[in-house]
């Protein structure tokens, strides 16, 4: 016999609460995959972008600034931090989009390794600078009556439960399963084996599910 | 059966899952693994579905402004010309790759691709390496060539491991592919400052690998030793940072050996710190945790040809946590996808846990505990040898010996005089003091092998005990008697006057008494009788007591009045070693016990994390 589907006590209530729709496609339906159409489009894009062509580098723009930002957003709980993230990331596409080289894979790869680059220089200057880790204080800003009402939101919940897992499972979940990136661009990206990457998947669902299940975020 | 290849069946049904499969089309296809993967299939499809927040539109025109400006400038400056050499460009020189392999080694295209599945051991290995070095001929990228030296790395690691399963000593070619792989990629990488991705992913492999490295010492053949000491200190000073790589560990300083030493660290100087009794450099080279006076350390240190010791990691044990390094020995009853089951209980296998050989059901292993955020892991699994004994020689045997060190340990030796006994320490005998130095006059239990007339020292732990110096225990196996002698575990025993010698293969506990050379046996326990596999032996730290049952890092052990008692009595935080099997309620009832120290040698233990599975009633058990 097996249990409910989907058993994520909080997770649950939410959908009601919110009554937001979900996304229109799940992330990986949407995502393009290493040699599929998809990423051969967006190389002739990138080509465009590589002569500077307005238009392509717009449309790349507006295709990458809000991915960014979510990946930032979900990593650092800061809105201000993924803004400026995702404003570095794209001017650090734009100037170096003419050392990118199509290998396969999609063109969101050699985005988000940067992206995945900056984050890490970032927390890096932060714990040198003695700055306080973002996943306290969000964790500890909900005690306040503000953050339990946020909490009602399942984003909010999803948030601070990957805040709760290690980086390399927190980059997994949220370029996998949000970003939709598949096992080998996640690998290029975290500069990891496609073996470990499903590793890591594994172990970061498991405690994911713990917390969220647990409640105990 | 293979380990972890539920992250495999996962990742097939998220694939499925992706090209449109339900989750019950999966758990159709995997009923076996269905309970395990229906709440993790699910857990993904909320995830993928979670609204998430657009961005804020002003700061996103903003950051579009900058950008749009940064391409006008870039439109109307000179671009730089680059080489086209990626994957599709790289396609092309595999017919010069393969021609070049051909004429390099008059290898047939057959003989190339067969050479990619083989060992370090194969005679095609050569080519297997020749062809990966001919790959990198051809990649023109440098992030992308230390991408591929590293892939290339781990492989290299992967095939160490894979000898090291299949009970086959590593030779020096694969550590010396390793060193260079390890090192090319770091070369690129200290000219990539930018890459810290990159970077991060060396640093994390190289650690990993060290690990395994330390571990894998005694599995490494003798003729391999320096290209093992090369590989070792270069996958260390991979994870220096690029300033203090070039002053990193030198491979001559791991030419006596690699150790592992535990105690309280006491300040010597800036850089020297006395860890048991020993000096140990510890600099900037040194990874792990910062070194406080007073405070329990662990220690790898690299040991160089005058004996002197320079510790390439440091940790400590996190407060509030048991110590780690418990160990369980026993039969395994079962071999599962999450870990192995001894005694009925479910020790978990983690991707970090090193498995030092075959493991199956029934074999007899020795499992090394650790600490993870699951709880009480393997850290480590060993198979027991119990090789049979040539004819009309003494058989050769591990045992446990518990004496008074003699011998200055101070000085530069590899010899030391304990209870009597002329013990060898081997290149990595690992000395645990954390209950106080390891002097002469102090009290020590020896891990040892009985080979001929050599007895070899696999690891020293100091004990806090007042035992009397002419008194030394042992466990080890009764062999047989002769000429009024008893010999156990190889050793020669003066037997009490009208005692029933013991049955030949009982694990017996002897009580001794030294008078000059002569070991006598003041008493004896019968610990197991010969070809009772049922028994398990854990050597543990107490974290609780509660009547009868102790808690330690395993779980919780029954020691009521039926079982053979000896040492000091028991206390929390004190060692202890207990065998013992699980009775018909599914609780480890203790047979023997020998309680190591006689006060807490673990200042503040907690209780543990219990191992989180048990196995089902009826399922497991002797």
């Amino acid at each position: 016999m097996r249990a409910a589907v989907w058993t994520l006590p909080l997770a649950k209530s939410l959908d009601k609460a919110r009554g937001a729709p979900p996304r229109e496609k799940p992330a990986e339906e949407t995502a393009a995959r290493p040699g599929s159409p998809d990423v051969l489009a967006e190389w002739d894009l990138v080509k465009r972008a590589q002569e500077f062509d307005a238009a392509a580098i717009e449309a790349l723009y507006q295709a990458y600034y809000p991915k960014v930002y979510n990946y930032g957003f979900l990593q650092m709980g800061d809105v201000h931090s993924a803004e400026d993230l995702a404003s570095d990331v794209m001017l650090k596409m734009i100037e170096s989009i003419n050392k990118y080289r199509f290998r396969g894979l999609p063109f969101g790869a050699w985005v988000f390794r940067i992206a995945r680059n900056r984050l890490i220089d970032l927390h890096r200057r932060r714990r040198r600078r003695g700055e306080v880790d973002l996943s306290e204080t969000l964790s500890s800003a909900l005690a306040s009556p503000q953050a339990l009402a946020e909490r009602a939101l399942e984003r909010g919940q999803l948030q601070v439960a990957l805040k709760h897992l290690t980086d390399e499972q927190r980059q997994v979940i949220v370029l996998k399963f949000i970003e939709g990136f598949d096992n080998r661009s996640v690998g290029k990206i975290m500069a990891r084996s496609e073996g470990a990457v499903k590793s890591l998947q594994h172990r970061a669902l498991g405690s994911l599910r713990r917390l969220l299940h647990s409640d105990g975020v | 059966m293979e380990f972890r290849t539920f992250n495999s069946i996962l990742d097939d049904c998220i694939a499925a899952l992706q090209q449109g499969a339900t989750i019950d089309d999966c758990l159709a296809r995997y009923p076996a693994h269905a309970d395990r993967l229906e709440p993790l299939l699910a857990l993904t499809d909320k995830v993928r579905r979670t609204p998430l927040a657009p961005p804020r539109p002003w700061p996103q025109a903003t950051a579009w402004q900058r950008v749009r400006q940064r391409a006008t400038d870039l439109r109307s400056s000179p671009q730089p010309v680059h080489l086209s050499f990626g994957y599709g460009a790289w396609l092309r020189p595999v017919a010069i790759t393969v021609a070049l392999l051909l004429a390099l080694f008059g290898a047939t295209g057959g003989t190339v691709l067969a050479s990619q599945n083989s060992l370090p051991d194969s005679p095609l290995y050569r080519v297997k390496l020749a062809t990966e070095d001919v790959r990198l001929w051809f990649v023109f990228d440098d992030v992308h060539r230390a991408e591929i030296l590293l892939d290339q790395s781990n492989e290299r690691m992967d095939e160490i491991l894979q000898m090291n399963r299949q009970d086959k000593l590593v030779p020096s070619n694969v550590l010396s592919a390793l060193r260079s792989r390890n090192q090319r990629a770091a070369d690129i990488l200290a000219s990539h400052p930018d890459e810290t991705a990159l970077k991060t992913s060396l640093v994390k492999q190289a650690e990993g690998q060290e690990a395994n490295l330390i571990l894998l010492f005694p599995q490494v053949s003798e003729s391999a030793r320096t290209p093992y000491n090369e590989a070792l200190a270069a996958t260390h000073n991979a994870q220096l940072p690029a300033d203090q790589a070039v002053a990193g560990i030198h491979p001559e300083e791991l030419s006596d050996g690699v150790q592992h030493i535990s105690g309280i660290a006491e300040k010597i100087n800036e850089n020297l710190w006395s860890v048991g009794g020993l000096d140990v450099r510890v600099d900037q080279t040194t990874i792990g945790e910062k070194v406080e006076n007073g405070t329990a350390v662990s220690f790898v240190v690299g040991k160089n040809s005058r004996g002197e010791l320079r510790a390439l990691t440091v940790s400590t044990s996190p407060a509030g946590l048991p110590p780690s390094g418990s160990v369980v020995s026993g039969q395994v009853e079962q071999v599962t996808d999450e870990g192995i089951v001894i005694a009925g209980q479910l020790i978990p296998i983690t991707s970090q846990t090193f498995v030092g050989g075959k493991v199956k059901k029934g074999q007899r292993v020795e499992v090394k505990l650790g600490q993870s955020d699951r709880g009480v892991i393997a850290s480590q699994v060993r198979p027991v040898e119990t090789p049979a004994p040539a004819e009309d020689q003494e058989p050769t045997s591990q045992f446990t010996f518990e004496g008074v060190i003699d011998t200055d340990v101070k000085k530069p030796t590899n010899e030391w005089k304990i209870g009597g006994l002329s013990f060898t320490i081997t290149p990595d005998t690992a000395l645990d003091a954390s209950a106080g130095q390891a002097q002469s006059g102090a009290r020590v239990l020896v891990e040892a092998t009985q080979q001929g007339d050599q007895l070899s020292a696999h690891k020293i732990t100091v004990l806090n005990s007042d035992s009397p110096p002419d008194s030394d225990a042992l466990i080890g196996v009764f062999n047989r008697s002769r000429d009024g002698l008893w010999y156990v575990a190889g050793l020669q025993l003066v037997p009490p006057e009208r005692t029933a010698e013991p049955l030949q293969g009982t694990l017996l506990f002897v009580d001794l008494t030294r008078h000059g050379s002569d070991l006598e046996v003041k008493a004896y326990t019968r610990i197991q009788a010969p070809d009772d596999n049922s028994l398990v032996r854990l050597d543990v730290t107490i974290t609780k007591l509660d009547g009868a049952i102790w808690t330690v890092d395993f779980g919780t052990v029954r020691v009521s009045s039926t079982a053979d008692f000896s040492g000091p009595e028991e206390t929390v935080g004190a060692r202890a070693i207990v065998w013992g099997r699980r009775n018909q309620n599914g609780v480890l009832e203790a047979t023997f016990a020998r309680v190591l120290d006689k006060t807490a040698v673990v200042p503040t233990p907690a209780p543990a994390s219990p191992v989180p599975t048990t196995v089902p009633a009826g399922n497991a058990g002797p």
